[in-house]
């Protein structure tokens, strides 16, 4: 089975070159994915019930800093922040619960990967959601 | 004598004694900084390592593409990494400047993909600025990852790889880190447009 990616536009795609469907667009349908003509909904247009933003992280200082440096009042860009007091802490360090901290490491992080035999699987996958119903 | 010492032929002895930096590491990546505060990234240059700290926190270029970057005009070695097509993976761990397609914890929402962006002029434009170069992207609209349909993740970094095999064969460009997000079924995630800054002195 293949691997999968998304083009930004809602549609989800087999993106594996050796495989006989690549590139043709693919959508989640009761417990598997489902080749789709150009005509049918897309992946998206089909699930799609709300949309999250995936925002970046902005201490304090920083975004003070970078006022100051461009000769603007810092006060007028408080509302960027979004991390300190006990907001997205990852921002600053690695936090003791996330599975890649490693307290014996400088930056307490240590990534873990996976052999390439498993890791296409794992996840952006065909075969990766039943793992997670 | 010192490794990286230049003798010049007249017996004075040229020493570092500071490191060479052409291009330091701070090419941050983060979100949607307004304009003129663009700026700011060329002053953490100067800063000392430990006021900047927890700004470079919030991302840097990968190990993978700063050495391509730095071995094309030092060497004049041929650009090495694949680039027709970048990737935009989301991480519910912490990544860093390792990471390649194996890297674990990546996100595993159930129609999970990972996003990919054709490396063209349209969706990665040219940039701006003299002193500090500054590029945002992607520039010509707000792009979605598969909606979720089962499972749940809450993603906190996220990371350009050059390739999709899920393999070491994808190669790190940069990372940062994102505000917590917890991603359902029926959920969207996106990045908005001009999301991603990415500057260089």
């Amino acid at each position: 089975m293949p691997r999968l990616a998304t083009d930004g536009d809602g549609n989800l795609y087999i993106d594996q070159p050796d495989h006989e469907d690549h590139s043709k667009l693919v959508r989640y349908h009761e417990g598997s994915f489902v080749v789709i003509g150009p005509e049918d909904k897309s992946h998206n247009a089909t699930h799609e019930q709300q949309v999250l933003v995936v925002d970046g992280t902005r201490d304090a200082e920083s975004v003070r800093a970078a006022a100051e440096a461009a000769g603007q009042d810092p006060a007028n860009f408080e509302w960027m922040v979004n991390a300190g007091n006990g907001e997205n802490m990852h921002h600053f360090e690695t936090q003791p619960d996330d599975p890649h901290y490693d307290e014996n490491s400088p930056n307490l992080t240590k990534m873990r990967t996976l052999p390439d035999s498993l890791a296409p699987t794992i996840t952006s996958h065909t075969d990766a959601w039943n793992s997670n119903e | 004598m010192n490794d990286m010492s230049i003798d010049s032929g007249c017996g004075v002895l040229i020493r570092p004694n500071s490191p060479f930096v052409p291009m330091p590491c701070i090419e941050d990546i983060f979100d949607e900084i307004a304009k003129p505060l663009k700026e700011f990234w060329g002053k953490l240059i100067s800063m000392p390592l430990k006021e900047r700290f927890a700004t470079l926190m919030s991302g840097s270029l990968a190990f993978d593409l700063s050495k391509a970057v730095i071995d094309l005009p030092f060497g004049a070695t041929a650009f090495g990494l694949t680039n027709t097509t970048l990737y935009f993976a989301l991480y519910t761990a912490a990544v860093t400047d390792t990471v390649e397609g194996n890297t674990a914890n990546e996100a595993a929402y159930t129609s999970y993909a990972r996003l990919a962006l054709t490396n063209n002029t349209t969706i990665f434009a040219a940039g701006s600025g003299t002193t500090t170069y500054t590029k945002t992207f992607p520039s010509d609209a707000t792009k979605s990852w598969a909606t979720s349909t089962g499972g749940t993740a809450t993603v906190t970094f996220m990371a350009i790889l050059n390739g999709n095999a899920g393999t070491t064969a994808d190669k790190g460009y940069g990372w940062c880190s994102v505000t917590s997000t917890t991603i359902n079924s029926g959920d969207t995630p996106q990045l908005a447009q001009n999301a991603v800054t990415l500057t260089m002195d």
